[in-house]
């Protein structure tokens, strides 16, 4: 294997490229912030109402935005054909995926960093004591999730219809992951400690089993 | 088609739109996997050879795989750092130097002219010291002064005993430096020989191996 140093470039390379390009962030974060606000102040909810409802419009939100990330993420190689100069390196592929990989994870944590404190605010999300473990279901859904967008992307890059793709590969495999936040957020909100681990076990299982399909398929779909 | 191409030599693979000029180079890059057949590369099966082997090849093609939003130096030190290249920082100069774009390396690839991000692409191809150099009509959209000055470039290359195989579907522009030339029609070989042998006829030959398959 080509070792860590060769992902660790890519990371540093599509960390700069998007701080040159705040623009990509600053749109998702205010598509998510959008679609957070309509869930807060559809069918004037009852503050019991707004916080049963607050982590589904939460990872809704970023279910939504990131969408929107991965594909530009990856457009990013298409330019130039600049993937062709990743794939002509000494690096295997799987070592590829996970340079991209980590950094479509950084980004969106970026975006939820921005997201969490608006939907605590807009929902009066009190998770008390349970801040803690929330903050684990955080990355642990990110994680997942990045790793179905990332490659699916690169998927939908291979074709003509990468826009109208990307979605319809992603959103039906990331239930799992999607309910795993749901169901973990509000068992936290609700104090029933037992039912979170159930759901983060869920998240942590569909990590592993996807983290690892996605980084052997990559070099397939990705060979022309 | 079966060929061979030893170092410090410069083969003109010419052919017509569709002949499979970039399929060939694709392959011999490892980009796209053939249906068939066999790549040696220093005597060892080249399609199973381990992903290492890879810097032993560069690829220069009409697209430039740079990023647009990093200058040229931020470009070449990615692909420095994703080859784990040991002093990049001299690399990458004796590199940029070689392409003649070293005037170009605090500019963002995307503001670069044709020829100027062909240069930059150039040591790109060649920061890693490949063996064998691809080029697919690394001539594309360049004008008169860009096709000279990479012409030299080549001709630098192949004087250093690299391997380099170039191809285009415009004779008058082939390198002064090639060697040997195979003509390419529909994914087969119809002509081949020494450069030298050919200088005044090469652009006849081709006319008349594209004119006979036409007519077969």
């Amino acid at each position: 294997m080509s070792g860590p140093a060769p992902a660790l470039a890519i990371l540093a390379k599509d960390l700069r490229l998007e701080l040159r390009r705040v623009e990509s962030l600053a749109t998702m974060a205010v598509f998510a912030g959008l679609v957070i606000l309509i869930f807060a102040f559809v069918g004037d909810p009852t503050p019991a109402d707004l916080a049963r409802i607050g982590p589904g419009a939460l990872w809704a939100s970023i279910l939504f935005a990131g969408a929107l990330g991965f594909e530009r993420w990856f457009a990013e190689e298409e330019r130039n054909a600049a993937l062709h100069g990743l794939l002509l390196a000494p690096v295997d592929r799987e070592i590829l995926f996970l340079g991209k990989w980590a950094g479509a994870t950084l980004f969106l944590l970026g975006l939820e960093a921005l997201l969490v404190p608006a939907a605590a605010t807009l929902f009066r999300l009190d998770l008390g004591g349970a801040w803690g473990s929330f903050a684990i279901l955080l990355p642990v859904v990110t994680v997942g999730y990045a790793a179905l967008g990332t490659f699916f992307a690169a998927v939908a890059s291979r074709t003509t219809a990468s826009q109208l793709l990307l979605p319809v590969l992603l959103f039906p495999l990331s239930v799992p992951l999607l309910l795993a936040g749901i169901e973990g957020g509000q068992a936290l909100a609700a104090g029933q400690g037992g039912e979170f681990w159930d759901w983060l076990g869920l998240a942590v299982a569909f990590d592993v089993l996807f983290g690892t399909v996605c980084t052997v398929a990559f070099g397939t779909v990705i060979e022309e | 088609m079966t060929f061979t191409l030893d170092p410090g030599e410069l083969l003109v693979v010419a052919g017509p739109n569709g002949a499979g000029k970039t399929t060939l180079v694709r392959t011999l890059a490892r980009l796209s996997r053939p249906t068939g057949g066999t790549i040696r590369l220093g005597g060892e099966d080249w399609l199973k050879a381990a992903a290492e082997r890879q810097r032993e090849v560069g690829l220069l093609s009409h697209a430039t795989f740079l990023y647009d939003r990093l200058t040229a130096l931020e470009n070449l030190e990615f692909y420095a750092r994703l080859y784990r290249l040991t002093g990049p920082g001299r690399r990458i100069r004796q590199a940029l130097e070689a392409a003649g774009a070293l005037d170009l390396a605090d500019r963002r690839a995307g503001t670069l002219s044709r020829g100027q991000a062909q240069r930059v692409s150039m040591a790109r191809a060649i920061l890693h010291e490949p063996r064998l150099l691809l080029l697919d009509e690394p001539h594309a959209g360049l004008d008169p002064h860009s096709v000279r000055r990479l012409n030299d470039v080549l001709a630098d290359l192949r004087t250093a005993g690299r391997a380099i195989l170039f191809t285009t579907h415009d004779l008058a522009r082939v390198p002064e430096s090639a060697t040997r030339f195979l003509i390419l029609v529909e994914g087969r070989v119809v002509d081949a020989g020494r450069r030298d042998e050919a200088r005044d006829g090469l652009e006849r030959r081709y006319e008349r191996a594209v004119a006979w398959i036409g007519e077969t």
